[in-house]
């Protein structure tokens, strides 16, 4: 299954109910790393799954993934994952890296068709310095609605 | 040979063959970074540290298998085929797992060519992420059965033939929960040929008088022939159309059927 780039788009921002960062930080001890999934419907009947890892030993190796969940397929489609500061990262169709510097994976067409995953390409980013941040983030911009209004007490 | 050694890098590169550069983190741990990547373009995690006098052991954090999960569970590495593979890739190559976190030994006098063990045994271990469920057939039934053991113990049981009616084993049910009051009877269906074979025993179960409630768990549905699919639609009671990250409603449904 190839998905293009208006695809993935799309499904990135399509609107889902909104999550609290509480429910999304790692919690299941696997091996060497923590890490907590959760299932939601998209406003637009798609289905996705938030996985968020992060390492017992190291804070900042961390992962927190979008992935689209075609219906009738155990496919898992990687739309975005960010990443801790934690390791390099080699841009194989531009020859760029990333040298231990936060950075954010995106799907695109360009790598599909190239023959790796999906979602291979990664940019820099400043827009989160830790794990909760890099939730928080996701959060922003996977069209996630923001959390109801707390009344406040008069 | 220290972790903070300023020549350490250029003694790694030399053996290594590529270049290498060694970041001191403090007086006992070095991270090191290579030109070995996992196919995805994120290159291994890589730090040296030293134990105590000339012992020293490279370690991955537990970096590696949290990259490898983000395509299989890693909890299935337990035991099958992956865990097979696993347990002899890091046998051959001399690297331990300790909770998730894997480490190589050495000696001053071997960090170059026991780098470059550690980078091969890291590698072996994300290769096991071409045993996926979409890569590799087999797991399908080894997941099957697994999940289904897990869940209900003793009460699963697994190729279940009615002996009395059929002592050949022409019609097995992959998995019959419990025997009275109401089984549950289980298929695994990884293919065509076996939702057509499922058809058949239903419908001879029902010819011996023998009822329970029948459900069928594709390994993908969306990949099946349709009349097949359509013809054991009619005899069975619930379908699932994939296993693989549907885990946690199959067995609550079963669970709750066996409960009725």
């Amino acid at each position: 299954m190839v998905l293009d780039d208006t695809t993935i788009e799309r499904l990135t921002r399509e609107s889902k109910p909104s999550l609290e960062l509480a429910q999304l930080m790692p919690a299941k001890r696997k091996r060497a790393h923590r890490e907590t999934q959760l299932e939601v419907e998209g406003r637009e009947g798609s289905r996705f799954r938030v996985i968020v890892r992060q390492l017992v030993l190291d804070p900042l190796d961390f992962s927190v993934i979008l992935a689209y969940l075609p219906s009738g397929s155990t496919r898992v489609f990687r739309l975005r994952r960010h990443n801790g500061s934690s390791h390099v990262h080699s841009n194989k169709l531009e020859g760029t890296t990333i040298r231990f510097d936060f950075h954010m994976h995106t799907a695109t067409e360009r790598y599909q068709v190239a023959g790796f995953k999906e979602e291979d390409y990664a940019e820099p980013t400043d827009a989160y310095g830790d794990l909760p941040g890099a939730v928080a983030y996701m959060l922003e911009v996977a069209g996630f609605e923001p959390p109801a209004q707390r009344s406040m007490a008069v | 040979m220290s972790v903070l050694e300023p020549d350490l890098a250029g003694l790694l590169a030399r053996t290594v063959g590529g270049s290498v550069e060694v970041e001191p983190l403090s007086e006992r741990e070095s991270r090191v970074s290579t030109v070995f990547q996992f196919a995805d373009g994120d290159h291994l995690v890589t730090r040296l540290r030293r134990v105590d006098g000339d012992r020293y052991e490279w370690t991955d954090l537990g970096h590696t298998f949290m990259h490898l999960s983000y395509g299989l569970d890693v909890d299935s590495l337990e035991q099958g085929k992956r865990g097979e593979l696993l347990e002899d890739a890091l046998r051959r190559l001399d690297v331990e797992e300790r909770e998730g976190e894997l480490v190589l030994q050495t000696s001053s006098a071997d960090l170059g060519s026991s780098l470059l063990r550690f980078a091969q045994a890291l590698l072996h271990v994300a290769d096991l992420d071409y045993l996926t469920q979409e890569r590799v057939r087999s797991t399908f039934l080894e997941d099957f059965r697994r999940m289904l053991g897990s869940e209900f113990g003793s009460r699963a049981h697994f190729d279940y033939v009615d002996a009395d009616h059929d002592p050949r084993a022409l019609y097995p049910v992959s998995c019959l929960l419990n025997e009275d009051p109401r089984p549950v009877a289980v298929f695994a269906l990884p293919s065509d040929d076996a939702i057509n074979v499922a058809t058949i025993t239903l419908q001879q179960f029902r010819n011996w008088g023998r009822r329970f409630f029948a459900a069928g768990i594709h390994e993908e549905q969306a990949s099946r022939n349709r009349k097949a699919v359509a013809r054991f639609s009619d005899v069975v009671d619930k379908q699932f159309s994939f296993l693989h990250g549907n885990e946690n409603e199959i067995v609550g449904y079963l669970a709750e059927r066996l409960e009725e």
